[in-house]
């Protein structure tokens, strides 16, 4: 039986790594886990030369979370893990604030870390979650996986009914 | 018709949320085209969710859809 978990976290909410683990291996009666590997995002503090205040992230929330989930039950099957976590912040994060929490559990290391990182880029391309970089040096849309956009001040050509 | 129109990361600056009014049997392309005044903004081909499924610029709109526009996505 696999474990899955997975959230749309808003800023602040506490996360523990031993309940992380505790939930991994919850279900694995048998002690089939020989190992969890863990990556953990965190918002930077410099971007190309200048000082980031934060980073304020948005998704849309029920369409994320669904791709969350079939990407954690796709990276458990093709790798055989008994355990998928991923946790997902929004809000306005500041630099050194944790952003993305991915978690697998599996026999070893062979399937555990390539797991790992093709959950975490799959997390990357797949999931609609968008970044607005405040800086030093003004506002930025990020754009895909690193084109940056200076955010403007848009007359709307639109006006609700 | 009417269509709820949601609007994600840049293009937040050319779109209000709120409801559009656009003409019956338009398609996901057209309200895009009436929203953007072509198929990108600032060079940003927008994805488009209809009702939160994934919609390609030939769905057919319908009095009450829900319709988001974003860009590529930028989690991690």
């Amino acid at each position: 039986m696999v474990f899955v978990n997975v959230k749309i976290l808003d800023r602040g909410e506490p996360v523990s790594i031993d309940s992380i683990i505790n939930d991994l291996v919850r279900e694995d009666a048998g002690h089939l886990v020989g190992g969890v590997g863990l990556f953990i995002g965190l918002v930077k503090g410099v971007i190309n030369g200048s000082t980031v205040t934060s980073l304020e992230y948005s998704a849309i929330k029920e369409v994320a979370e669904k791709a969350l989930n079939h990407i954690a039950y796709e990276i458990a099957e093709k790798y055989g893990l008994q355990g998928v976590l991923i946790y997902h912040r929004i809000g306005d994060l500041k630099p050194g604030e944790t952003t993305l929490i991915i978690a697998v559990a599996g026999k070893s290391r062979v399937n555990v870390m390539p797991a790992l990182s093709e959950a975490l880029e799959r997390v990357k391309k797949e999931v609609p979650v968008f970044k607005l970089e405040h800086r030093s040096d003004g506002d930025y849309w990020i754009i895909g996986d690193s084109t940056r956009i200076p955010k403007k001040q848009a007359s709307r050509t639109l006006q609700p009914l | 018709m009417k269509v709820n129109v949601r609007a994600y990361s840049l293009f937040s600056e050319i779109i209000r949320d709120g409801v559009v009014e656009i003409n019956d049997y338009s398609t996901v392309k057209d309200l895009i085209e009436v929203l953007l005044g072509g198929l990108e903004y600032r060079g940003i081909t927008p994805i488009v969710f209809v009702n939160k499924e994934k919609a390609g610029l030939d769905r057919a709109l319908r009095d009450g859809d829900e319709v988001i526009l974003a860009p590529p996505f930028s989690g991690g």
